[in-house]
């Protein structure tokens, strides 16, 4: 094995990682604050990859302006869900709020799923545009642009989301939520407002990664489950409550799969991140979500 | 004392076991029960875990998924007889239960859940990686494929996890169980054993969702090895349990009934769209009626039933 | 004027208030008595709609707010320091303040007020972009007021401002809140089981027991009341 194999393996892996690490970010940010856990976020993702691929296929738009549309839809999909269905499970108290979400959830994934095979049909679908193999050569090492624009947007959001949290009202308000809701309705916080937003932030990342799933592979119904377990993952590495750890530990995920791919064969790549998640869960079987968000 | 729910449920019985013999127990028929049975079988087992004790295994899929692989491999490639293959599956799935429970069982309420979603994954996986994706048609086996023990060994298998839930219902460990599910804290301080219960619960939910595979192995003669652990069979016994009720001996069966007569009824044109129907449903109950069917048709029960007129206690 | 008329409020099955009526005029400071377990913070988390009462109503200056989410009832000039103090341990103490500001009344006055907050308070000005996790007890408690300041409340409900700090912190918190009302103008409801040091800076007291107002007076009656000496005050 050559050295430029492996370094082009770990790069890679770098790069699909920085999608673990967007996909991730909204599932972290709705945990994190609302304390429920969407299950259904892998099917965010995915009808945010059928929205570009149609805005592509129908329009003409090109994916990355295409986010135009997509982002905000996923936000108002976001507002929808939350406001028809996540909402009734915040009054809860924390176990039955978590248990009845995820239950939610679930309900939640079988529907799109399937509404999705009958929209869509269950073929994978891709986006081919003119600049879809373009890729830079460094050293012997290829860079790929469709990829390399992931770590890039990647950068760009857990940028943008961290100057939103820490510098803006809605942003303090959303971290002071996370911590305590009850005093932050003290502090004058409509904490229902603060729910809805951040739920459709969630789903608006969501759909971002959707996008450039789609772009730098395929989009079929049934990539949600896969896509919520690789956000979930990525969740208990990095822990909550920082939104750089978070995109980090799905960078770190990626680099994982693909050395783990180099040592034993591709077969094993997807394992070796439940692997580490089920040894991080069996070290810390509770507390492992503390913390609010920065 | 025979009241009539005991005479009806009787009745019930003996025409399963007579309907393959009676002019109209065709073979759709019988795959449509077989089906049904494997369902209600596969959801009941969820149930002694979920419903009982209130654990929520999402990968509970691997336990089916372990059965049909050693049911199959015992029975198909070893020449086993199928009811000593079928035991042994079970029991396999039981002793996995029973290794990754340990650790497992320390997890609470959603990480348990989101726990047992990866493990069930990662087996997966795995048996997809070691066994080759292609399915063996077994020849000989298709020649003399006939429906009928196949009908009777998932009825069997049905009645035996029922019968085993009717009798956790009713037992002092069955009572352990709800107890924790009700309130860990206050079970412990009653004396339940709190860690003994869950695994036991998980235990025998493995079992019985290893013969459930069992007998869809028998049934379902090719498919590739890791179809079985899909997560689509955890999917289905959660939602048909929840559906029908959760944490009651008729929920899943129920649930399951409606299931595959929706599935069947709308299969003709509309393919899969009874997912939809019942991911609503699952929601709708989730949110509004947290007892599923049974609960419904207690409430309607007690309408029609005048006071005082019940045939309980 | 600030008026809890017949207030009843169950958790379930439990009653916990029964009837629980009072009133505190403007700028004054009203101090509200009772042991633990009285139904004290039931009363202010009901004032401030986090828990909803089966009877009764609550109104702030001709303003109904039985039943008005929470925010609303903060931006209508109501503020309550919980038991609990309510400093966000994971946010700086600048951000904690600057969150004190959320109320819509109070954003366009956040710079003022927040110079007046470090006027009051110098070491909190000194410790502004450390984590409010990492501060003292007694420093909690500033921010904690401070916070409240920052929402511009005409009002101010404190839960037992004495809970678990030094005697010496306990008597600069009271001399201030005493200040605040003198020189400010400020309305203030304070719960303590302190007695001595509540009645110290009161115009009027209430006592509850098991959820219901059993006592009331001007502070000099109650100093005098032999039932209240014996009871809380320990002559």
């Amino acid at each position: 094995m050559s050295i430029e194999t492996i370094v082009q393996t770990l790069l890679f892996g770098a790069l699909i990682g920085s999608l673990y690490g967007l996909a991730a970010l909204g599932l972290s940010i709705v945990f994190g604050v609302l304390k429920i856990l969407n299950v259904a976020h892998g099917e965010l993702i995915m009808l945010g990859g059928y929205g570009s691929f149609w805005a592509f296929n129908l329009l003409g738009l090109d994916p990355y302006l295409s986010l135009l549309i997509v982002v905000p839809g996923l936000f108002l999909i976001g507002l929808a869900l939350h406001f028809g269905l996540f909402a009734r499970v915040v009054r809860f108290d924390e176990e039955d709020r978590i248990k009845n979400s995820l239950l939610i959830g679930f309900g939640l994934t079988l529907i799109l799923q399937t509404l999705a095979t009958h929209l869509f049909t269950a073929d994978e679908r891709s986006i081919t545009t003119s600049y879809s193999t373009a890729a830079w050569e460094i050293l012997g090492i290829r860079l790929p642009l469709v990829r390399f624009s992931g770590l890039i947007i990647g950068i760009i959001v857990v940028v943008a989301l961290r100057w939103f949290l820490r510098r803006t009202y809605w942003g303090k308000a959303i971290r002071a939520t996370a911590e305590d809701w009850r005093t932050a309705a003290l502090a004058g916080i409509d904490i229902r407002r603060t729910y809805l937003v951040t739920f459709a932030l969630g789903a608006a990342l969501a759909g971002l990664a959707g996008m450039l799933v789609t772009l730098q592979g395929s989009v079929s119904p049934n990539i949600g489950l896969q896509w919520t377990l690789k956000a979930l993952i990525v969740v208990v590495l990095a822990g909550l409550g920082s939104v750089p750890g978070t995109f980090l530990a799905g960078v770190l995920l990626g680099v994982a799969e693909s050395a783990s791919a180099l040592a034993f064969g591709g077969a094993y790549r997807e394992l070796v991140g439940i692997v580490i998640f089920l040894i991080i869960l069996s070290i810390r079987p509770q507390g492992l979500f503390g913390g609010s968000h920065a | 004392m025979l009241n009539w729910r005991t005479g009806a449920i009787l009745l019930l019985v003996v025409a399963l076991i007579a309907l393959p013999q009676l002019p109209f127990g065709e073979k759709d028929l019988l795959t449509l029960l077989i089906s049904l049975f494997i369902l209600a079988a596969l959801s009941s087992s969820w149930n002694i875990l979920g419903g009982f004790v209130g654990h929520i295994n999402l990968g509970h899929g691997a336990f089916f998924g372990i059965g049909s692989l050693v049911t199959r491999s015992l029975w198909l490639d070893q020449g086993w007889h199928i009811l000593a293959a079928l035991a042994v599956g079970g029991v396999v799935a039981a002793i996995v239960a029973l290794i990754v429970g340990a650790p497992a069982l320390r997890l609470r309420g959603t990480y348990f859940a989101i726990g047992t979603l990866a493990l069930a994954e990662a087996m997966r996986l795995t048996v997809g990686n070691v066994l080759p994706r292609v399915s063996r048609l077994p020849g000989p086996e298709l020649r003399v494929y006939d429906i009928e023990p196949r009908y009777y060994l998932a009825l069997v298998v049905l009645a035996l996890i029922v019968g085993v839930s009717v009798w956790l219902s009713r037992s002092r460990i069955g009572l352990g169980m709800m107890a924790v599910r009700e309130d860990e804290e206050a079970a412990r301080s009653l004396g339940v054993n709190v860690f003994l219960h869950s695994m036991l619960a998980f235990v025998l939910s493995a079992f019985f969702a290893g013969l459930a595979g069992g007998a869809f192995a028998f049934f379902h003669v090719g498919y590739y090895p890791n179809y079985t652990f899909g997560p689509v069979w955890t999917f289905d016994a959660v939602i048909v349990t929840y559906v029908g009720g959760v944490g009651t001996v008729a929920g899943p069966l129920l649930g399951a009934i409606f299931f595959v007569l929706i599935r069947d009824v709308l299969a003709a044109n509309l393919v899969n769209i009874h997912l939809i129907i019942f991911g609503i449903l699952f929601i709708a109950i989730v949110l509004l009626l947290p007892g599923g069917f049974v609960e419904l048709l207690k409430r309607r029960g007690q309408r029609l039933i005048p006071a005082g007129a019940s045939t309980e206690h | 004027m600030f008026i809890i008329e017949n207030l009843h409020v169950s958790y379930g099955e439990l009653q916990v208030l029964w009837g629980v009526s009072l009133k505190v005029p403007q700028g004054s400071i009203v101090a509200l008595l009772g042991s633990n377990g009285a139904g004290k913070t039931t009363t202010l988390k009901t004032a401030m709609g986090m828990m909803k009462p089966t009877q009764g109503r609550i109104s702030f200056r001709d303003q109904d707010l039985t039943l008005i989410p929470t925010h609303k009832i903060v931006n209508s000039g109501l503020f309550l320091v919980p038991e609990w103090r309510g400093t966000f341990a994971t946010l700086s103490v600048l951000e904690n303040l600057e969150l004190g500001a959320f109320p819509l009344r109070a954003r366009p006055f956040k710079d003022k007020t927040l110079e007046h907050v470090f006027e009051l308070f110098p070491r909190l000005h000194e410790r502004q972009s450390q984590r409010a996790g990492t501060l003292s007890g007694g420093e909690r408690q500033m921010v904690a007021i401070g916070r409240a300041l920052m929402a511009k409340p005409d009002m101010l409900m404190l839960d037992e401002p004495s809970l678990g700090l030094a005697p010496l912190i306990v008597q600069n918190t009271f001399k201030l809140i005493e200040r605040l009302c003198r020189e400010e103008g400020l309305t203030v409801l304070v719960v303590e089981q302190n007695v001595n040091i509540a009645l110290g800076i009161a115009d009027y007291g209430y006592i509850l027991e098991n959820g219901a107002i059993v006592g009331e007076g001007t502070t000099d009656n109650l100093l005098a009341d032999q039932r209240i000496q014996e009871a809380y005050l320990g002559i």
